[in-house]
């Protein structure tokens, strides 16, 4: 019941402080990475070269889901910003539902782009169904497919240092952001702006996918805080010798 | 024809244009006089040559009108008298300065004037030029013939030398007194000649009224000269150049003294006729032949027709004074000589080319001392000597002078005057004879000689400074300022090359009508279409023509070299640890020591196996890749060994990747759970061991198992979960056993019977970190997390299978090497970054 | 169609999250169905993500790009070994062979090249980035790695004091993580549950 509690009062304060941020934009924290990105992502159109983006290998019946989603949403906002390019961004994953709704994805973008001509279903990509294989699959499209940029978000593992090795010897540029801790320690080794935590959830919000990734952003301070008061408060009551 | 190129455009223009045809831009920006720029002082006199053709005739026209005037006023008293005329009204001697009486205004305006004291004492003018016809005293005749120069002549010509000399031309006149003369009239306006002297240094005396003793002479000679002199007149030369134009009053010439002329009978015109044909001599003028031909201006040719014949008759002997040798009675001289009049200015005279003709031939005077000189003088002469009451038409020219000379201060000379028309740059050009080509009577040498030249200039003027003569007038600026540039006036068409009109009132005149170029200042300034941008802009515009160019070029590909640091480095990390722990593996090395000592958590691991019951059915769930397969293997190799070695279960195998179920065999194979004894534990498959295979959908998939087996996986055969007495996973992720955890915990609140259902796991050691948490709250019952627990494990479990010990060797000498490759690839990292960091702070 | 594509997923999210919180029969009832469904539905979109990955070869064999050699081996072998699959079975040696002989070594191998490249990773971070952050990302890395390793003297002194504190440090910050990840999760879901984001098509 506490969990059923904590998530009629996330979806409550979610859908209140959306409507609030409908109304008055909030003011994010600078994260390096993501002001990267969005000049990536004008260079990349500008250059003519194109962005990989890959969501990873999550499978939405897992938690791991969650970082494919927030991925999605990312998705949805450079395909948009990228329709216009002689290049097209490719989406790769380890997943096949993942990839089905990364090509309905971009073609979301380009229809609001209003180049829905432009889409081709070859931009979203299964490369592997194992990390390792998916990994292998990556690797050619960052090291030969004129890439400028390599935008890892999603549900990824320890192979993505291979990913993050190929994009490194290309000299281009890596974004990326995993919600595992191995990964994120990889990441912070290789990448130039590694995403830490639940930075990788703040990519919507970074990227004006709209008022609702700014007030989930919000939602999650809310219950961070909740949760620490949560932990030193049962921490505090166990110490007292509080049973519960 | 050459070309000049304009700065601007670029594009070739003829020379004579003085501004760009296609852009207007001048030519010859360094020559013009541009606006707000101060005028340069220049000497007027240099500039007479330069003028338009049609400002000389207005310049011309306003002599002659100012000589007109002087010579009525001069006139009209001796028109009552009905005397004659005092010819040599105008030939004042500036050397008497006793007799001289230059009217202030006259001298004041008259820089050339010189005081009378400055100059070499003259004897004074007679007034009356007849007067000394009535001496007795007759002036020895042969004197003046042999000499080539009357006496009178010479002195003149030698100023400070006149005094002393004597003057034959005195005696004569003093000898011609003696008889009578008829009275000779001349009307004022035959004294242009004498007034067609641009100088304002000749100054014209009224010509003295003949008195009525001079009436009574017998002036018979004077008519004889006059024959003499219409028979050597020579129409080329332009003697009485400016007699036709009616000119007034002459400037003012020393006058000669008559007195000193050798006298003459005039009573015998044939005699007198070879005896005065010097007089003939003496009235012609010098003919000079300027630099600048003014065929405009009136030549002698046609002023000599505008005089009454009779008075031609009369007068054409006059024509002939002071220009004639002396010496020559019969002899005509086609050139006239002035030079006496240099005397009386005491300047050098400037010899006249032979051959050419000058419009006027310089008068000589006598020697202007002594006082019989000045009774020798006749009236008419010396009236001709007074200056006059006008001013001379060069006068005017100190208008045009900048600075203001005071009167008398500084006589100069006359060619300064002259100077004052003519250019600059072209004084060389004028000589004597083409100033007196300008003027229609005898003019003096000094007078009719322009500046030529600097030094003689600067000399000239040295000396007329130090005689007193006058500076030259400054203009005023604004006059300056009308005044046409030199330049443009070097670049007019010179009036020889100006075609001759030939029809219409101008016809027969040249460069009336100045010919203006061809894209000359007169038409309308065009606007250049041309973008005038600076270099910085066109710089920018070829900076951007060459980014656009660029964009169209293909960019070369860029390749990196085959070898280079990154990789070499790569390659020697790799080939380090294949070689060495290839060696190791190979070599079977166990020279590790293991500790006995197990952890907790695998302490209670294997605790829970030994209290499972005998021939019981344990659920083994695969959630690992085949990536990690061989550690794996290692870690879960004791667990499994231990407990098939003691409980023989019956062992159901599950995987939730696709893989996983790929790994059981192998798994089996490499803990010879599934190897035939004695090797193995003799497991087969179907009997002691089933594999379910796949588990789909994740959380999902793993709850509904959980709930009921069956409905998840049919081949499990089993209904509930608590059929299993244990559940053995085997993970390379905390997330599968965080899922478990989860899903097992939810069921247990619900079936109690799976509160007793030990939940081991066996898994990297990447995940057992993140699992500790769930050991610590005895949601896991045991765990064995990577090589050093398996190891151990192993160790306590009789060194069964061995996979782990196999990898402990290889595995401690790894981490050595890797230990060892951070530290001193960190360390060298963060040198060589600092330096390069510090060589780019260097290069700024 | 968004509409109706939006209202199912509205509809299928919340009653599965209301039958994990309320097992009253007609929902859990229902969250058994769709689950179910759903797994059928992630099944099948396998086959479609190979199908997708082998036109994606096809065109890259077609068009004659870079690495083509290797899409027409990758559709061979896919070819091959699911012929042999469905006519021999997965139990069959044959595959086992396949995968043992094949799937298991690639791995292995990349696993390795992962692990050259972490440390190759870990040499060059002090070249790209030098801060306090760093420094300490190494040096505790290097004294788990002491920690750990055997050495023929054994285990060195210390090394559980090592593991215990510094795994203690580690092990909380990674909880807070996982903490954090999942509220992010959590709102994420929520998200997708009240039709904000649609990842499906619906935006």
């Amino acid at each position: 019941m506490i969990a059923l509690g904590v998530l009629v009062f996330a979806a409550v304060l979610l859908l209140a402080l959306t409507l609030w941020r409908r109304r008055s934009p909030a003011i994010l924290r600078r994260i390096d990475a993501y002001d990267r990105l969005n000049r990536e992502v004008g260079l990349a159109v500008e250059d003519g070269t194109r962005l990989h983006i890959s969501l990873g290998r999550g499978n939405l019946f897992t938690s791991r889901g969650g970082s494919a989603l927030a991925g999605l949403a990312m998705l949805r906002r450079i395909a948009e910003r990228t329709s216009v390019s002689d290049r097209p961004p490719i989406v790769t994953s380890g997943d096949a539902a993942l990839t089905i709704l990364s090509q309905d994805t971009s073609q979301s973008g380009y229809r609001a782009a209003g180049a829905e001509e432009q889409f081709r279903v070859s931009a979203g990509r299964m490369t592997g169904l194992s990390p390792f294989a998916y990994a292998a699959g990556t690797i050619p499209i960052a090291r030969d497919e004129n890439v400028s940029a390599n935008i890892l978000i999603g549900d990824l593992g320890a192979e993505s240092g291979l990913v993050a090795e190929a994009a490194d010897r290309q000299d281009s540029s890596l974004i990326a952001a995993s919600d595992n801790l191995s990964a994120q320690s990889i990441f912070y080794a290789s990448a130039q702006d590694p995403l830490i935590g639940e930075e990788l959830f703040a990519a919507g919000a970074y990227v004006g996918a709209g008022a609702s990734h700014e007030a989930s952003l919000q939602v999650q301070d809310v219950l961070r805080w909740l949760v620490i008061l949560a932990i030193l408060g049962g921490a505090a009551l166990k110490f007292i010798g509080f049973n519960f | 024809m050459a070309d000049i190129r304009c700065p601007s455009c670029g594009k070739n223009n003829p020379d004579f244009l003085d501004v760009c045809q296609f852009c207007q831009t001048p030519l010859k920006p360094e020559s013009m006089l541009h606006i707000g720029e101060s005028p340069v002082k220049k000497n007027t006199g240099e500039l007479e040559p330069i003028l338009p053709q049609w400002l000389k005739d207005v310049r011309q026209q306003g002599r002659d009108s100012a000589k007109e005037d002087a010579a009525e006023e001069a006139a009209k008293p001796k028109v009552q008298k009905n005397e004659a005329p005092d010819l040599l009204a105008g030939l004042a001697s500036q050397a008497r300065a006793e007799d001289d009486e230059i009217p202030d205004w006259l001298a004041s305006i008259n820089p050339a004037t010189k005081p009378k004291s400055v100059s070499a004492p003259t004897p004074e003018p007679e007034k009356d030029f007849f007067a000394q016809f009535n001496k007795s005293e007759p002036a020895p005749v042969n004197e003046p013939v042999q000499e080539d120069v009357p006496s009178w002549m010479s002195d003149a010509r030698e100023t400070p030398q006149a005094a002393e000399e004597k003057d034959e031309l005195s005696e004569w006149f003093m000898k011609a007194s003696a008889e009578p003369s008829a009275p000779v009239e001349i009307e004022s306006n035959e004294m242009g000649w004498m007034g067609d002297v641009d100088s304002p240094s000749f100054t014209f005396k009224e010509p003295a009224a003949p008195t009525e003793e001079k009436e009574d002479e017998d002036l018979s000679w004077l008519h004889s000269l006059e024959d003499s002199s219409k028979q050597s007149f020579d129409p080329s030369t332009g003697s009485g150049q400016g007699v036709a134009q009616g000119k007034p009053s002459p400037p003012s010439i020393p006058q000669p003294d008559l007195n000193l002329m050798p006298s003459a009978d005039l009573s015998q015109p044939s005699s007198q006729q070879e005896d005065l044909s010097w007089l003939n001599e003496l009235g012609g003028l010098e003919t000079f032949t300027p630099s600048q031909p003014a065929p405009a201006q009136p030549t002698a040719q046609e002023s000599i027709p505008a005089q009454p014949p009779a008075q031609k008759d009369d007068l054409d002997w006059l024509n002939n004074l002071g220009g004639q040798d002396v010496t020559s009675f019969e002899e005509k001289p086609a050139q006239g000589d002035l030079s006496w009049l240099n005397n009386l200015e005491g300047q050098q005279i400037v010899e006249e080319p032979p051959g050419q003709v000058s419009l006027y031939s310089p008068r000589r005077t006598g020697p202007l001392d002594g006082k019989s000189n000045e009774d020798s003088m006749p009236d008419w002469l010396k009236s001709a000597t007074e200056e006059p009451s006008m001013p001379p038409p060069g006068a005017l020219s100190e208008w045009f002078r900048e600075t203001d000379q005071p009167p008398l201060s500084k006589p100069q000379p006359a060619s300064d005057e002259l100077n004052a028309f003519a250019p600059a740059s072209d004084s060389a050009s004028l000589s004597s004879q083409d100033v007196d080509s300008l003027f229609s009577v005898d003019m003096p040498d000094w007078v009719s000689r322009p500046e030529s030249g600097t030094e003689e200039s600067s000399s000239q003027k040295a000396d007329v400074q130090s005689d007193g003569s006058l500076a030259p007038v400054d203009l005023p600026s604004w006059v300056q300022a009308m005044r046409p540039v030199e330049s443009v006036i070097e670049e007019t068409p010179s009036m020889e090359s100006q075609p001759t009109e030939k029809e219409g009132p101008l016809a027969g005149l040249r460069g009336v009508i100045p010919i203006a170029p061809i894209g000359s200042s007169r038409r309308p300034k065009a606007i250049s279409l041309k973008l005038q941008a600076s270099e910085e802009q066109q710089a920018g515009a070829a900076l951007l023509e060459r980014i656009l160019a660029s964009e169209t070029n293909p960019r070369p590909l860029v390749t990196s070299a085959f070898v280079i640091s990154q990789r070499v480095l790569r390659w020697a990390i790799s080939g380090l640890f294949i070689v060495v722990l290839g060696a190791m593996i190979f070599l079977r090395t166990q020279n590790m020591p293991v500790s006995a000592a197990l952890p907790n958590d695998v302490s209670a691991a294997s605790n829970a196996v030994a209290s499972l019951p005998q021939n019981s059915a344990v659920l083994v769930i695969i959630d690992y890749e085949p990536a990690l397969a061989g550690e794996m293997e290692a870690v879960s190799g004791p667990l499994l060994d231990q407990l098939v070695l003691l409980t023989h279960p019956q062992l159901t195998f599950l995987s939730t990747s696709p893989n996983g179920s790929a790994l059981v065999e192998r798994l089996l194979t490499n803990t010879k759970i599934n190897q035939p004894a004695p090797n193995g534990l003799d497991y087969r498959a179907g009997q002691n061991y089933f594999n379910l295979g796949f588990l789909p959908g994740g959380s999902s998939g793993v709850l509904e198992f959980v709930q009921s087996p069956t409905s998840a996986m049919p081949s499990a055969g089993v209904n509930n979960l608590s059929a299993y007495v244990a559940i053995i996973l085997l993970t390379d992720h905390a997330e599968s056993g965080r899922v478990w955890v989860e899903q097992l915990s939810s069921q247990k609140q619900i079936d109690p019977s799976l509160s007793n259902q030990p939940l081991l796991v066996s898994a990297s050691a990447q995940a057992g970190p993140l699992l500790q948490p769930y050991v610590s709250s005895r949601q896991i019952a045991g765990m064995v997390s990577g090589l050093s627990d398996a190891v151990r494990y192993e160790f306590v479990n009789n060194s069964r299978p061995g996979i782990a010990r196999a990898y402990w060797d290889s595995f401690g000498v790894g981490l050595l090497m890797a230990i060892a490759m951070i530290t001193i690839g960190s360390l060298w990292s963060l040198f060589t970054g600092i330096r390069a960091r510090r060589a780019e702070a260097e290069l700024g | 169609m968004r509409v109706f594509t939006a209202a199912f997923a509205i509809a299928s999210g919340l009653i599965v999250l209301l039958g994990y919180f309320f097992p009253i029969q007609p929902l859990s009832q229902l969250r058994l169905i769709l689950t179910d469904w759903a797994i059928v539905i992630a099944g099948f979109s396998v086959l479609i993500g190979i199908f997708n990955l082998i036109a994606v070869q096809m065109e890259k064999i077609r068009t004659r790009q870079k690495g083509s050699v290797y899409g027409a081996l990758l559709v061979v072998s896919l070819i091959f070994t699911f012929g042999i699959g469905l006519l021999l079975g997965p139990e069959d040696p044959f595959m086992r062979l396949a995968v043992d002989a094949v799937i298991v070594p690639a791995e292995a191998a990349l696993m390795a090249i992962l692990a050259v490249t972490l440390i190759y990773a870990s040499i060059r971070l002090l070249r790209r980035r030098v801060d306090l952050m760093s420094v300490l990302f190494l040096l505790v890395a290097v004294l788990f790695l002491l920690a750990i390793m055997p050495t023929p003297f054994g285990p060195i002194p210390g090394d559980q004091l090592i593991l215990d504190v510094a795994g203690m440090f580690s092990r909380g910050g990674a909880r807070g993580l996982l903490i954090g990840i999942a509220l992010g999760t959590l709102l994420t879901g929520l998200r997708v549950l009240f039709g904000i984001d649609r990842p499906y098509g619906g935006n």
